[in-house]
């Protein structure tokens, strides 16, 4: 039966119907030939996301839509030029802490990236050309859902269950994605001497950023307060999400005073579009689960990785090898929410640590997101920079392959991972 | 507030009425999401400041959270079809011809139509049958909870049967950017 589901579910989407409807389509088939009372759909559609976890999902959208409408994104790349000073490929270098300041308040790379792109393309066109710029600005938004918040790691920790906690995933990505970062900029530095790129920016200045610094000092508290809390223990990540927003509102309508009761509307049906997008999955996908679940596919499935090797690290590899492919051509959500039900119970058999397994497999799909054919990233890119897909995977291509040679530095070292989780107590 | 571009999608024609009804709804969906979104936040950020403040709390602010959650999820997945955005494959359907491509879509969509009727159906089966049962926190029926999948899967059948008859809709170009 399974193979059924899953023949119905590609056919589908590969005839062009939406991924939440193919998922819908093959577990209604699978219900019908198994003959299990159809009321199930509905019963099981319902308790997938009547979830307080997912909760924090709209609420961390909501809070970057207004804290992008509250004009963070200007006091942002500020601050990050003041840090840069006047050096070469300093735009560059803009774009990548522009990027960092976005992540630690936004989780999603597709909202960065529109963010990114729309405000920093003009600018950064004008000194290393349209290609170079663009898988700049992608790979910068990359960082999104590696640093926390990330709706990724929310929607993982919420599919693999108790063993994954939100918290401990959003520790694990910390420092990865400060050592992301960094790279990233080293590749620019470097790029930017061979290509001769020009000097951009003010001279450095201590002042400058001090300024700066205060001026940015509330998109920052913003983190500080709900990443603080949620670890602390004072609030669940839901909570803390929904502070969040509080937070945006209260920065965008008394402290930049950009915020209009007027956006609301807009913001708030734009957050709940985002999230049916998920939640349509989430709820479909459970049927499937569910129906994979009683032809025993996870009992089978483990048994025939065990079969083929009882070494954890060829498993990393064997299921890092599976979701490079995977995410070439299936959208991220989709994947974790078909697969870590999957993958995940049989990485704990093999003993790896559900925090480790967690990371590698949201990076990993992560990376994805910058690969064609289907690199949702890369789309948001071309639409706002009117570049070819072709033209932007020939700039971003070492972005790429940092990400990747991050990945296998975290697989075969975990304590790049874990050491942060554990000294709090994940 | 702008809530403009929920006009209706064609206004002249055999299927001007229809289009009105979709608009209808659309509207009334989105004002009800943005209630429930609201109500959503207010609650949920109330719990925190009321235990930390004032060390007491919602006896009813999980269940009614969740409540306005799944009524938010389900009552905009209609909007997200309108809106073009529900994520799909076009590996296959970027090779065809323009006519093959519209029309594999409207075929897809009528499968997909009738799926979340059925959906629908079930879920108005499924409401009736618990209507008794109550919620554990408030003295409301449970079945508070299946009704955004009865009114959602009709709504969203509504705008796939739509695309069946009437050819693909293009992306909203609110959302063409920045949702994946």
């Amino acid at each position: 039966m399974s193979l059924i589901i899953f023949a119905i579910f590609v056919l589908a989407a590969l005839l062009g119907m939406p991924l939440a409807f193919s998922l819908g389509l093959s577990a209604l088939v699978g219900l019908l030939i198994s003959d299990v009372d159809l009321n199930l759909l509905p019963s099981r559609m319902m308790n997938s996301v009547n979830a307080f976890p997912l909760m924090s999902i709209p609420f961390f959208i909501l809070a970057g839509e207004l804290m992008l409408k509250a004009g963070m994104m200007e006091r942002l790349i500020d601050l990050a030029n003041a840090v840069v000073g006047r050096v070469r490929g300093g735009l560059g270098h803009v774009t990548m802490l522009a990027g960092l300041g976005l992540s630690t308040v936004s989780g999603a790379a597709v909202a960065d990236a529109s963010a990114l792109g729309s405000t920093l393309m003009p600018s950064l066109e004008k000194y290393y050309g349209k290609g170079f710029s663009a898988a700049l600005c992608a790979a910068a938004a990359n960082l999104g859902p590696i640093i926390p918040p990330s709706g990724a790691m929310i929607v993982y920790a919420f599919m693999a269950g108790p063993t994954v906690s939100v918290g401990g995933m959003f520790m694990a990505g910390i420092l990865p994605g400060l050592i992301l970062v960094t790279l990233m900029m080293a590749m620019v530095s470097i790029v930017a001497i061979r290509r001769g790129y020009p000097l951009t920016g003010e001279a450095f200045s201590l002042r400058r950023i001090l300024h700066e610094l205060r001026r940015s000092l509330l998109i920052f508290l913003m983190p500080v307060v709900v990443i603080g809390g949620i670890i602390g223990g004072a609030f669940t990540a839901t909570e803390g999400s929904a502070i969040a927003v509080v937070l945006a509102l209260l920065i965008g309508f008394f402290v930049t005073r950009k915020l209009r009761l007027a956006d609301m509307p807009e913001a708030l049906i734009r957050t709940a579009i985002t999230t049916a997008v998920v939640g349509a999955m989430i709820a479909f996908a459970s049927v499937v689960t569910y129906m994979l679940t009683i032809d025993r596919l996870p009992v089978k499935l483990t048994a025939l990785l065990q079969a083929i090797t009882t070494d954890p690290t060829i498993f990393l590899l064997l299921v890092a090898a599976a979701l490079f492919v995977v995410g070439m051509f299936l959208e991220s959500n989709a994947a974790y929410i078909m697969l870590v039900p999957l993958l995940h119970p049989i990485a704990l058999k093999y003993g790896i640590d559900p925090l480790h397994f967690g990371f590698l497999f949201v990076f990993n799909l992560v990376i994805g997101m910058l690969t064609p054919p289907v690199g949702v990233v890369l789309f948001v890119i071309c639409g706002i920079s009117g570049l070819k897909l072709g033209e932007i995977t020939k700039h971003v291509w070492p972005f790429v392959a940092a990400m990747y040679a991050l990945l296998f530095a975290c697989m075969f070292f975990p304590p790049l991972v874990l050491t942060l989780p554990r000294l709090l107590g994940y | 507030m702008d809530l403009s571009r929920y006009q209706p999608m064609r206004r002249s024609g055999a299927l001007a009425p229809l289009g009105r009804v979709i608009a209808a709804l659309d509207l009334v969906a989105a004002w009800v999401i943005i209630a429930m979104l609201v109500v959503m936040v207010s609650v949920v950020a109330a719990q925190v400041l009321l235990r930390y403040g004032l060390n007491s709390s919602i006896g009813w602010a999980d269940e009614i959270s969740r409540l306005t959650f799944v009524w938010t999820i389900f009552l905009a997945i209609p909007l997200g079809v309108r809106a073009g955005v529900h994520i799909g494959m076009d590996i296959v359907l970027e090779k065809l011809p323009a006519i093959a491509r519209a029309g594999l879509i409207r075929l897809m969509a009528l499968v997909a139509a009738a799926m979340v009727a059925l959906v629908a159906w079930q879920s108005v089966l499924l409401a009736a049958d618990q209507w008794d049962e109550l919620m554990s926190s408030v003295n409301w029926s449970a079945s508070w909870f299946i009704v955004p999948l009865a009114i959602g899967g009709m709504h969203s059948a509504l705008h796939l049967l739509w695309i069946a008859v009437t050819g693909p809709t293009p992306i909203d170009p609110n959302f063409a950017k920045d949702i994946d």
